[in-house]
């Protein structure tokens, strides 16, 4: 196998890493136009308490990853209860300074009870892998990819096609015209936050052992998801995907042919924003 | 519940409270009750003695605390400055050190002020920039530079950098920007810090040595806390005069509305920058004390979530006013080292940050310092320079009325459009439009909704490139000259919605159309040059001048965003006038008045065009206004001229008829 087919591999599956971080931030982008920069900290709080849960193999796999989402479910659900709905009538950029001070909490929150020690994030089907020419892609990455895919099926199915996806995307547009067509919008409120916590625990669980298990690591992977999520402007599943993918495949690219640039995937993240945003047609611009 | 009813319980309710300590009853309750026994129109005396005694309760909890006095402000400044000045001396070397890092984020906060609170720009990237100005220093300190240089040199390599990061995102506010400038903050992390020449190697690493002033080692914290205090103290002025002068201003405009900006010559663009490369050179001064005051450099000190970390830390000292800056350095550096000492891990406090964070953002978004500046009673902007009130009194100098910059001397040709057309995804709003505008005359663009009147005016102000045809304006073509530059040119508008700038004050308003704004103007208004404080007072007197002539004097010194609808759109087409336009132009000036104030308005413009030679082109809707102050009237339908000509001769138009009666 050639050495491109071996990074253009690699590359593709961290794209699908980057989109599953940048799902939960669309997701909850659709359904309370807020961005949620606290994306980063629910991740490391689900990967967390994961392996806590797991304690090194002594609780099924698959129970660890639904205690974890639960949890980061039920936080996240608080955090909303608490924060978020006292400003769901200002200006979308409070909502977004509250995810700030979120995301500070949760990072100090997950020092205080996790400790600095670095940690191994255990993978599923433990080390194991499929051999593709001379390339291992380990069995969690496959994992990874293929809930990932069904994770945006189901989401853009969700959003798109039943009732309950149309009443997000309606809150989202014009809340009180939502409310005085029934929908319960407090209820929804709370759904679209508790569900975006679990998409975020379910992505931060299945990428950690990528990134590392850190707090800082998982923050800084939500830079990159952030640049993917623009390209489909914080709303389109589909674009969004493509871009993650692009930014992943680059970077896998670039570690290639350009070794000796350092911080060749930052710049090219920080490419990508600017290129989206430039590109963007003037009234698409976020606020 | 009849009225017999409620008059009991009432009774019963107050004799039941006799019994207990009435001093004791919740006070809300007392006025329910009172209230109660008022509308039941019984013991109605009783129940208004009740209400006298809870307005002077509720009074009184007022008049606890009204704010301090100027006096009581001098004196706590006072205490203040003497605080700090003995502070190193009290204290041992390392609880200076932490005062040094409070300085240093004091400089960040400050940073952070220029961007949100002036011009309504975010950055995710502070701490990265500060990184880069801290590296800076170390270089120049390497290169033997002294360090008032080395300052000198990482403010402007790191304004030069924000500069940088600030340009792609000129079109973006808020929260796209914030996700470009975390971005940015990731190339500092991966690229930036990550670079071995820029952070001194790994094995040496950045070490500097103790900064040097006249010769002397800053050796100790102590020597060097009041180096740093100088330095915070300068920029403190430098930044409350700018707040005071035209380049604050400017920044508030450009916050409050860019519309209005570019319709007074103001290029947003040009600002937005403004206010990048000034915080960046915030950034990289804080950089190059807290490089000095650690001495040791570790690119961690500057990574992603540092950058978060201090704008949460920032927001919560408040940006709306300097006082905030200063409590966000206070939080950023002694909230840890207290909890620290008290034997509380560090992490604590910043969960305290985030929570009070959010609490601020939902209860009070002016943060600490918006406290503070209430309960000392301080305004959120320091009062302008110039004789606040005394020019009231004078008499206005005819100076403004005079003369306009227009060259009016001869009639003729004004405004011409030529053969315009324009249309948006295959639909035309405009068809082989021609159309002139005499010099000195009133000229009025009338039509049916949808007639391409709006469009007409956004290809005239410049807000459109026309898909074909030519537009001139006083002999030059003007069809590609950007809006704000034809603003520049002594043409003048007003939106069909008002696109004041609401923060200012309606003289503010004025003076920032009748200014035109300079780069450099930024430094002269910092340095607080005598040059700049005589055309601060110049530019007061012919605001004062301008308001007489409006008669919106009243209303001087009030936020334009507390005036009533028919004294906002004074101010609007005041400012418009203010440019000392040769033609104004005005979309729906109307729009909203009742019958008296568009009387009254359309007397204002009579006499703007008699007093000032001021050439009119607007378009309206108010058929009355129309025919009483035009002299020429186009008539616009489905994108066409159908009609042009006196008022008379319009009015007469059997296919104007058509169009606004409808064909009989």
């Amino acid at each position: 196998m050639s050495e491109f087919t071996q990074f253009l591999i690699i590359g593709l599956v961290t794209g699908v890493l980057y989109a599953l971080i940048a799902l939960g931030i669309i997701f909850i982008y659709r359904g309370s136009n807020i961005v949620n920069f606290g994306h980063g900290g629910f991740a490391a709080l689900g990967a967390f308490a994961f392996v806590s849960v797991y304690d090194k193999g002594s609780r099924p796999y698959a129970l660890a990853l639904l205690a974890a989402c639960v949890l980061t479910a039920a936080i996240a659900g608080v955090a909303q209860q608490i924060a978020i709905r006292q400003v769901v009538d200002r200006d979308p950029i409070d909502g977004a300074v509250i995810t700030l001070g979120l995301l500070t909490i949760l990072t100090f929150s997950i020092g205080i009870v996790w400790g600095a020690t670095p940690r191994q994030m255990p993978q599923a089907f433990g080390s194991e892998g499929m051999t593709i020419g001379d390339l291992v892609v380990s069995y969690h990455q496959v994992m990874a990819v293929v809930i990932g895919v069904a994770l945006f099926t189901a989401v853009g199915f969700f959003l798109q096609a039943t009732r309950m996806g149309r009443a997000f995307r309606a809150i989202s547009e014009k809340r009180q015209v939502a409310q005085l067509m029934g929908i319960p919008t407090p209820a929804y409120d709370l759904g679209v936050w508790m569900l975006g916590g679990a998409i975020a625990a379910l992505a931060g669980i299945l990428v950690a052992p990528t990134t590392g298990l850190t707090t800082t690591a998982l923050t800084f992977i939500m830079v990159k998801a952030l640049a993917a999520a623009m390209i489909g402007q914080l709303v389109s599943i589909p674009r969004t995907i493509v871009g993650a993918l692009a930014i992943g495949v680059a970077e896998s690219m670039a570690i290639w042919k350009l070794p000796d640039v350092t911080g060749i995937r930052e710049i090219l993240a920080f490419a990508v924003i600017t290129g989206a945003l430039l590109l963007a047609p003037r009234e698409r611009v976020l606020a | 519940m009849n009225r017999t009813d409620e008059a009991e319980s009432s009774e019963r309710t107050s004799v039941g409270e006799a019994h207990r300590a009435p001093t004791q009853v919740n006070p809300l309750w007392r006025l329910f009750v009172a209230r109660q026994a008022m509308r039941g129109g019984v013991l109605a005396s009783r129940g208004q003695a009740m209400l006298a005694t809870e307005r002077r309760r509720r009074q009184g909890l007022q008049r606890r605390w009204e704010g301090a006095t100027p006096t009581q402000r001098r004196v706590l400044t006072a205490v203040a400055v003497v605080a700090a000045s003995v502070y190193p001396f009290i204290v041992d070397s390392v609880w200076t050190y932490v005062a040094l890092l409070a300085i240093v984020g004091s400089v960040i906060g400050l940073s952070f002020i220029v961007l949100i609170g002036w011009s309504g720009l975010v950055s995710f990237a502070q701490a990265t920039l500060m990184g880069i100005g801290a590296y800076t220093a170390f270089h120049f300190d390497r290169a033997g530079w002294p360090f008032p240089i080395a300052i000198l040199g990482s403010g402007l390599v790191v304004a030069a950098a924000a500069a940088i990061m600030g340009i792609p995102g000129l079109r973006l506010r808020g929260l796209s920007l914030g996700i470009l400038t975390l971005a940015f903050a990731g190339v500092g992390d991966g690229a930036v810090f990550a670079n071995r020449w820029f952070t001194g190697g790994v094995q040496a690493g950045a070490v500097l040595k103790p900064a040097s002033l006249f010769g002397i080692d800053l050796v100790t914290n102590r020597s060097f806390y009041y180096a740093s205090w100088a330095v915070l103290l300068l920029l403190l002025i430098a930044l409350r005069n700018i707040q005071r002068r035209s380049s604050g201003r400017t920044f508030l405009a450009v916050k409050s509305s860019e519309a209005g900006a570019i319709a007074t010559g103001l290029n947003p663009s040009g600002v937005k920058i403004e206010a990048f490369v000034l915080s960046g050179f915030l950034a990289g001064v804080a950089g190059a004390l807290f490089a000095y005051s650690l001495r040791s450099l570790a690119a961690y000190s500057f990574a992603v979530p540092v950058s978060l970390n201090l704008a949460v830390v920032s927001v919560v000292g408040g940006v709306n006013n300097l006082i905030g800056a200063l409590l966000a350095g206070f939080v950023y550096a002694f909230a840890p080292a207290l909890v620290t000492d008290w034997g509380i891990s560090g992490d604590w406090v910043w969960i305290g940050t985030g929570a009070s964070l959010i609490l601020l953002v939902i209860v009070n978004p002016t943060g600490l310092g918006g406290l503070a500046a209430r309960w000392l009673n301080l305004p959120d902007r320091p009062e302008p320079i110039g004789p606040v009130r005394s020019a009231r009194s004078a008499p206005p100098r005819a100076r403004l009325l005079e003369h306009t910059r227009s060259d009016l001397s001869g009639r003729g040709l004004l405004l011409s459009v030529d053969a315009l057309s324009q249309s948006f995804g295959g639909v035309s709003a405009l068809r082989d439009v021609s159309l002139e505008v005499q010099r000195g005359s009133i000229t009025t663009l009338i039509g049916p909704n949808g007639a391409g009147k709006s469009t007409l005016f956004r290809v005239v102000t410049g807000q459109i490139k026309p898909d074909h045809g030519r537009v001139a304006f006083a002999g030059n073509d003007i069809t590609t000259v950007a809006s704000h530059k034809r603003a520049q040119r002594a043409l003048s508008w007003t939106y069909q919605s008002n696109q004041l700038f609401g923060e200012l004050t309606v003289a503010e308003n004025l003076m920032v159309a009748l200014h035109r704004h300079r780069p450099w103007d930024i430094l002269t208004d910092a340095v607080g040059l005598p040059a700049s404080t005589r055309r601060e007072r110049s530019l007061r007197q012919e605001a004062d001048e301008l308001l007489e002539l409006s008669q919106l004097g009243a209303f001087r010194d009030r936020r334009v965003s507390d005036l009533p609808f028919g004294a906002q759109r004074r101010v609007d087409v005041t400012r418009a006038v203010a440019l000392r336009p040769s033609l104004l132009l005005l979309d729906e000036p109307a729009t909203g008045m009742n019958p008296e104030e568009t009387a009254d308005f359309g007397e204002y413009l009579r006499r703007l065009h008699d007093d000032r030679d001021v050439t009119l082109l607007f378009i309206e809707h108010d058929m009355e206004l129309v025919m009483s102050l035009s002299d020429y009237v186009y008539v616009l339908d489905f994108g066409q001229l159908i009609a042009e000509g006196t008022a008379a001769q319009v009015r007469a138009n059997p296919r104007v008829i058509d169009v606004y009666l409808g064909k009989g």
